[in-house]
């Protein structure tokens, strides 16, 4: 296996200077105002940072899952918000037109959506589905050329910004998940498409939540992403390449708490010398350390694997599983470890505290993982 | 226009450090470019018209080539490293004369460029040093420059002044003196597929003895960490 990443040492470099100097300066604006200033947003936007793994020639930078993961794990270590509003519209918004979408289709809307000049969102989840993708209540009608969509969607990440949504909905209820449920791409501007208020978090609250409403929205048919009745497949497929990028990010926040838990700890003296020479310190030290290096060791064998053109469903669970319950024990030791301060919002550790949480939930709750990996544990008879 | 940079790769600061115990720097990751050097790879993109050429030089191991990456990413045209074995561990002096024959190597050039000094040694002697190998004038802790009537118009840090000088001209620039661009994601990607062109003393046409550790005046004894 070429585990040498040195292909992608610049990006790499490049992404954390920019974090550095531009986004960890705002971490606690973002999270405070919930925003992203508009400033960051355009230079986000002019680095290329929304166009990180789609290829050259749809007009991304053409990095990769690797580099995609790169990119993740360096947002990671400085903003938790920014992390998955690049993520939301990335891996998951623009993600199923690359995948599943038509020569027209990747045309008309890659290349601004590499460019984030469109942002995208994924609208799976509805106030009766979640885990249960079967039970989604919003249907599609064809009526000449055009779908009639209505029913709503709920918790979209990025609904409150997004030009361009990624909408499943039922096309025939007998088929179920499989046959049952179409994609569509649906534009923020058309008649019949409206968004509720965002939602009020406990963490990533830079990231705009919010539910979309679809009522009597004409869609034409040109829209369907990949076959009518496939939306499923689609969907899942897109899940993968997320839950890679989510633990992606995850890696980049545990190696920052990591990072600023040492340097608190050699500052911090008690029973006259630094906390980091107790063992008590050192322990935790070392078991975040022991997680978070297995964390970027699978996340980056997983993304190698993907690029390899392997199908990384079973792994992509095992990443968004481990990462996130990894990235909870990490936090909870870095505050530990930071005292009555890491409790204080004058000290990031509060916030990446906080944004970790919603790991184990969202791109499928960790519970869903692990259906996922014990289904397919199960069906094949080995590991 | 052809501009060349000169750069020299240091340490990391964030991250080296000098054991005591064995009197040498520990190096815990690769080397980055002089933060002056940056300072200069602005100044002349700043200064590149359509048509212009910006060349990028150093004196390094193969093993350390990546630092000419970020030179490329955001917006060099060309890299250029002496990775010749008998070229590494000179001082100034024998490096100067290894940067001016790879850039006489390389053509003529209108402008030369280097980082005022560097970060480990902070002589701010390579930048005249080429200039007197390569026989053109020399103004050092440059600000910033434009191009002129007859030259390039420099102002220089302190109380140096202004000026104007013919070219070709070498100028040193001032760490600090503007703020060097970040490239994009997309230029960094394609910056790691382009190539480094490696020189070896004998393409050089350089003595043995004249550059590296053989050609060096100064030879580093001992390190010590002060007291304190």
């Amino acid at each position: 296996m070429d585990f040498d990443l040195s292909e992608h040492d610049i990006l790499r470099d490049v992404t954390r200077d920019f974090v550095q100097n531009e986004v960890k300066p705002l971490a606690r604006q973002i999270d405070e105002q919930e925003q992203i200033p508009p400033e960051l947003m355009h230079k986000l936007k002019e680095q290329g940072y929304f166009g990180i793994p789609f290829p050259e020639e749809v007009g991304g930078v053409g990095a990769g899952e690797v580099g995609y993961c790169v990119v993740l794990d360096e947002f990671g270590r400085g903003s938790a918000s920014v992390a998955v509003v690049l993520s939301a519209h990335t891996s998951i918004g623009a993600m199923p037109i690359y995948l599943d979408g038509t020569k027209e289709q990747k045309e008309k809307y890659l290349p601004d959506l590499c460019t984030g000049n469109k942002i995208a969102a994924f609208a799976l989840t509805e106030p009766g589905a979640g885990s249960d993708a079967a039970a989604i209540a919003t249907t599609a009608v064809l009526d000449g050329n055009d779908y009639v969509v209505n029913g709503s969607k709920l918790y979209i990440t990025n609904g409150d910004i997004a030009d361009m949504v990624t909408v499943f909905a039922v096309t025939d209820k007998s088929l179920g998940v499989r046959g049952g449920i179409t994609a569509f791409i649906v534009e923020a501007d058309m008649p019949g498409f409206s968004r509720g208020p965002k939602e009020k978090k406990m963490g990533i609250r830079g990231s705009g939540t919010c539910e979309l409403f679809f009522k009597d929205m004409r869609v034409p048919k040109d829209n369907v992403i990949g076959k009518v009745g496939m939306g499923f497949v689609t969907a899942m497929k897109t899940l993968d390449v997320g839950r890679l990028s989510l633990g992606a990010a995850c890696t980049g926040a545990a190696k920052e708490l990591i990072d600023l838990s040492i340097q608190h700890a050699s500052q911090r003296v008690q029973f006259g010398e630094p906390i980091v020479r107790k063992q008590a310190i050192q322990w935790m030290l070392a078991e975040m350390a022991a997680d978070t290096f297995a964390m970027e060791s699978m996340v980056y064998r997983a993304a190698w694997m993907y690029d390899q053109g392997k199908k990384v469903t079973r792994e992509a669970s095992i990443i968004k599983m481990f990462c996130s319950e990894a990235l909870d024990r990490v936090v909870d030791k870095a505050v530990q470890i930071h005292g009555g301060m890491g409790y204080m919002q004058d000290y990031p550790v509060e916030m990446f505290y906080r944004d970790a949480r919603i790991n184990r939930i969202f791109e499928g709750t960790n519970e869903v993982q692990r259906m996922v990996i014990g289904g397919d544990l199960a069906r094949k008879g080995r590991y | 226009m052809r501009i060349a940079i000169c750069i020299k790769p240091v340490p990391d600061l964030a991250t080296a450090y000098v054991s005591k115990s064995r009197g040498e720097l520990v190096e815990e990751s690769k080397r980055v470019p002089t933060p002056a050097d940056l300072n200069a790879v602005e100044l002349a993109l700043s200064l590149r018209h359509a048509g212009d050429e910006v060349v990028a030089f150093a004196v390094a191991p193969e093993t350390t080539a990546d630092v000419l990456r970020p030179i490329l990413a955001v917006g060099a045209d060309r890299a250029f490293l002496v990775d010749d074995s008998g070229a590494q561990g000179g001082d100034a002096l024998a490096d100067a004369k290894a940067l001016a024959a790879a850039i006489r190597h390389a053509g003529d050039f209108d402008l030369i460029l280097c980082g005022a000094r560097s970060a480990v040694h902070e002589a701010g002697q390579v930048g005249p040093r080429v200039a007197q190998a390569l026989g053109v004038p020399h103004a050092g802790r440059v600000t910033s420059a434009a191009a002129a009537e007859g030259g390039i118009a420099v102002t220089r840090a302190g109380a140096l002044g202004e000026g104007t000088l013919e070219l070709p001209a070498l100028l040193t620039v001032e760490p600090g003196c503007n703020r060097p661009r970040l490239p994009t994601a997309m230029a960094a990607m394609k910056a790691a597929k382009k190539p480094i062109e490696r020189l070896s003393l004998e393409q050089l046409a350089l003595p043995a003895e004249e550059v590296g550790e053989l050609g060096a005046a100064v030879r580093l004894r001992v390190m010590q960490v002060p007291e304190g």
